[in-house]
């Protein structure tokens, strides 16, 4: 099979021109893409997950999952989830996870309790896991949200809580800017969960602004760590695709980016302040 | 007028850019007494090249080479994107003795020239040496050689700072007390040792977790932290023993 490569970053690899769609999955109620467009809060949202290749490789299901949900209090949420690979039902772990979280968050009227919240949707993902009965079916998921408000000023303000290695970045002047810390091999060095379910979860908290022009990105690690610096090709490319918002399914399409040797699953949300939209109604 | 070139072929690819390959070689004896298992190993390498065109995904990430010995050591495949290499009909052929030294050195100069001096595109992981063998050494000093090939202390820089991963195989006439002091690092690899079973299964069976080994060290570099899979008692099958480093009794 070759397939037809939309977007490529240098070598595509071997497994880009091969694989093609690949296998089903044994959830055909869970699809191998989610993609959503919306403008929200004077900001202009394109989200996407895709099944990366090595899962359709192997015919196992997109384990990236995400959301974007205005609340009623008028904060606009982002998550991505990335299912912890190697548990068999951790796409329910992420599925879960991305749509609770506005939830929880709409209840404490937007408030970022980001200990109280990664606290709450463990328990979530447990009882998920466990709904079936015993043994639990194995699951666990990282996290990444963004809240955003909007001060009556137009100035936009970003809480960013995370856990894992999702991570956040502002893409300022075609320059990228790492809003959470790198990853690194923290389970080896102080014993920290990276994911949820945990007892204790880790949770990880930032702040940031947003300029006029500015865009944020909330990631799964299968475009972060491509990404990696964000200096390199990869960041240079996706800069340029990214200076404005691309139509919907260009931005799924781009997300999905074929480069030799990165075959995880793939999520990004992004999030464009257009231009100075002026003080809010 | 002089020029000044640098000889740094990495210099202007930013990190970001060079993705992680595993680089794996199997160091094949082909002393006269392999000769009864040479069609085996043979075509046991159109097997593993066969198997890594079938799993692209796998296959943009491994890079394998074969290296042989008896008297002296030679390259027979250099470290490449197996699924595209051309093998030799016949890719090894049996000859003269064991030198276990000449390989040492001549996988020591390999490393060198294909990682130092390899495809600047991308960055090597720490090799893996599957260390095939049915005999005892017949040379003097190969200790030595093992020893230049990877003893490393990061404290001082001292030794060789891209030392492999060896996991020793043996079979026939091999001695597990020698292949036992090949394991390394002791505590990361492991003696694979033929006990109750032919030598034709033997090479059969092992070549076979070399290639289980490959593929799930390949997978396991889809995450941010690639790391050496070592073959199992599971993958080896019984009448084979699988002795995790500094545990070898016999």
């Amino acid at each position: 099979v070759t397939a037809a490569l939309r977007y490529t970053i240098g070598d595509p690899g071997r497994a880009a021109e091969r694989i093609g769609d690949g296998q089903p999955t044994p959830f055909p109620e869970w699809p191998d893409a989610d993609v959503r467009a919306l403008s929200a809060l004077g900001l202009t949202v394109r989200a996407a997950s895709v099944r990366g290749l090595a899962h359709r490789a192997y015919g196992a299901p997109r384990q990236d999952a995400h959301n974007v949900r205005e609340l009623d209090c008028g904060a606009l949420v982002a998550v991505v989830c990335d299912g912890v690979g190697s548990l068999d039902f951790s796409h329910e772990a992420a599925a879960l996870a991305a749509a609770a979280l506005p939830d929880l968050l709409a209840a404490r009227d937007g408030r970022t309790d980001w200990s109280g919240l990664f606290i709450e949707l463990s328990t979530r993902v447990r009882e998920q896991a466990e709904r079936d009965g015993e043994p639990p079916r194995p699951m666990a998921t990282t996290v990444a949200a963004a809240v955003i408000t909007r001060a009556p000023t137009g100035a936009y303000r970003a809480e960013l809580g995370w856990l894992g290695d999702s991570s956040a970045w502002l893409l300022h002047a075609g320059t990228w800017l790492c809003l959470t810390d790198p990853p690194v091999g923290d389970e080896l060095t102080t014993g920290a969960t990276a994911a949820l379910p945990a007892e204790m979860p880790d949770a990880r908290s930032t702040a940031a602004h947003l300029a006029p022009g500015d865009a944020l990105f909330l990631m799964s690690d299968g475009v972060g760590t491509p990404l990696g610096s964000g200096q390199g090709e990869v960041g240079a490319t996706l800069a340029q695709w990214w200076a404005s918002p691309p139509q919907a399914d260009d931005f799924a399409a781009q997300v999905a980016f074929a480069r030799r040797s990165f075959d995880d699953d793939r999520t990004a949300i992004g999030l464009w302040s257009l231009s100075d939209p002026g003080p809010a109604a | 007028m002089t020029e000044i070139v640098l000889a740094d072929r990495t210099r202007g690819v930013h990190p970001d850019d060079r993705p992680v390959v595993l680089p794996f070689y199997l160091v094949c004896d082909v002393s006269a007494s392999m000769e009864p298992v040479i069609a085996t190993l043979n075509s046991a390498l159109f097997r593993i090249r066969d198997a890594l065109v079938m799993e692209p995904v796998l296959s943009d990430k491994v890079r394998f080479g074969v290296i042989d010995f008896s008297d002296d050591a030679q390259v027979v495949v250099p470290l490449s994107d197996f699924a595209d290499v051309t093998l030799p009909s016949v890719p090894l052929t049996a000859r003269g003795a064991t030198s276990y030294g000449a390989a040492f050195t001549k996988v020591r100069q390999t490393i060198d020239a294909d990682v130092a001096g390899g495809d600047p595109r991308f960055r090597y992981f720490r090799p893996a040496v599957f260390f095939l063998t049915d005999g005892r050494p017949t040379d003097r000093g190969w200790e030595q050689a093992f020893t230049d090939l990877t003893a490393f202390d990061p404290a001082t820089g001292a030794g060789n700072k891209r030392y492999p991963l060896v996991v020793p195989f043996g079979f026939g006439a091999a001695d597990g007390q020698t292949l036992a002091r090949l394991v390394y690092p002791q505590n990361r690899s492991a003696l694979i040792m033929a006990e109750s079973v032919s030598p034709e299964a033997a090479v059969e069976r092992m070549t076979r977790a070399m290639l289980a080994s490959m593929l799930q060290s390949g997978r396991s570099a889809m995450t941010a932290q690639p790391t050496h899979v070592v073959p199992t008692a599971a993958d080896l099958g019984p009448g084979i023993g699988v002795y995790p480093g500094g545990d070898f009794v016999s």
